[in-house]
């Protein structure tokens, strides 16, 4: 036995050491692997999120305000869910950089092909409505969410200046009045007599409709036009 | 023959976490060549070199189990020592390190031989001189020529090493045989010994 190999083993008995268990490495890697796909995973819901508040913006937004301020579209563009995706990317590289061979990819590699794994689930998100799904959970329930995200429904929450949104429930040809309940549970009555109507379908297969008018009552609104919301 | 090797420390290790008295067959297999890339590390510190290995071989004991077996044993050990040596000096907040006069010219006598670069070492070239050229480098080409033309180790063992992606190293040894041929040059031109 060599010197050193004497001195090593005599070092290792007099400090009571043993090799670590292998399930403790093995938990260490599958942690940053469990990093690293979660954070594609969110990625791809940020980005199903921004391609929702995008696309509602361009079918909606611009909608009954034609004077829209720049700072309106600037205010439309998803910032919060690009710079989320953004750092959702970061730590994917993070994650995948400490796993047990990952250093061995550049980390302009891990990154570009994280956020093309993200993209392409975030389409299929968007196809699934998840991102539609996830804006109007963190609307209803953060306050704090809407002040840095565009809200379509809230341009339409504004019956006292004459916007007004919801689900068309009925419509009485006699009286020529809508049912409509808005997007915060709310009856109303719309007065649709002189109003020009825009869907193409009937009002109640329509489902969300976007009203422009005049409030009347409590709960009652005249219609001025009537647009498709979706 | 590197196979046979690495088939031999597979087993090594295998028995060493049976029994922990066979990895005295692993410390004896390395102590050579990871003594001899350590005091290249540490240079003016060589005499820490043994305190260095005994370190490096304790801390490759006690993390036995994350050595991944799909990848020989020595790029493994070899970087615990780099990560000592590199440790060590910072502790010790040694001077950047050197490279000694004949490591120098054992570089370059590889290269020329290995087609690497055209020029033979200067006879009338000191060590001194050709051992300044590559120590100025910098950290970051000194240990991939180190590890490429010192400890022979390739690209892969090297990527392994100093947990760089595979591309980098290549990238890393082009600069530095650039810069080492341009201040090679720089020397011929004020001429040896100057």
């Amino acid at each position: 036995m060599s010197d050193l190999g004497k001195k090593v083993l005599d070092a290792i008995a007099s400090r009571g050491l043993e090799p670590k268990p292998y399930a403790r490495f093995l938990a260490r890697r599958s942690m940053f692997w469990a990093l690293a796909v979660l954070s594609v995973l969110l990625g791809g819901i940020s980005v199903a999120v921004a391609l929702f508040v995008i696309e509602d913006f361009m079918s909606t937004g611009g909608r009954g305000f034609d004077e829209m301020p720049f700072d309106d579209i600037a205010q439309s563009l998803p910032v919060v869910w690009l710079v989320i995706f953004l750092l959702f990317m970061a730590s994917a590289w993070f994650g995948f950089a400490h796993t047990r061979r990952g250093y061995r990819h550049r980390p302009a590699a891990i990154v570009v092909l994280a956020m093309l794994i993200s993209i392409a689930l975030g389409l299929v998100f968007h196809f699934l409505e998840a991102g539609k799904a996830v804006h109007e959970l963190l609307s209803a329930q953060f306050p704090a969410y809407r002040e840095f995200t565009y809200v379509p429904y809230d341009e339409w929450r504004r019956p006292d200046e004459g916007y007004l949104g919801g689900e068309a429930l009925a419509v009485d040809e006699e009286t020529k009045t809508l049912r409509l309940k808005d997007f915060d549970g709310r009856e109303w009555t719309v007065d649709i007599s002189t109003a020009v109507i825009t869907v193409e379908d009937p009002l109640v297969e329509e489902g969300d409709v976007a009203i422009t008018g005049e409030r009347t009552g409590p709960l009652s609104f005249k219609a001025t036009r009537i647009d498709e919301f979706d | 023959m590197h196979d046979t090797q690495s088939e031999d420390d597979q087993a090594l290790v295998e028995a060493t976490l049976r029994n922990r008295d066979a990895y005295v067959h692993l410390v004896n297999r390395y102590e050579p060549v990871l003594s001899r890339y350590v005091r290249r590390l540490l240079g003016s510190r060589a005499q820490s070199a043994e305190d260095v290995l005994q370190e490096t071989f304790i801390k490759a004991y006690v993390n036995l189990n994350d050595y991944d077996r799909t990848r020989p044993f020595s790029p493994w050990i070899y970087r615990i020592a780099h990560n000592e040596a590199v440790s060590f000096l910072r502790k010790h907040r040694a001077e950047p390190r050197l490279i000694a006069g004949e490591d120098g010219r054992l570089i370059l006598e590889r290269l020329a031989h290995g087609g690497d670069m055209n020029e033979k070492p200067d006879p009338l070239r000191s060590d001194k001189e050709i051992a300044s050229a590559i120590s100025g480098l910098g950290e970051r080409y000194r240990d991939v020529l180190v590890l490429r033309y010192l400890e022979e180790k390739s690209y892969d063992d090297i990527a392994d090493i100093l947990k760089l992606p595979a591309g980098t190293v290549a990238t890393r040894i082009r600069r530095g045989l650039e810069r080492l041929k341009s201040v090679l040059a720089s020397l011929g031109r004020h001429g040896p010994n100057e």
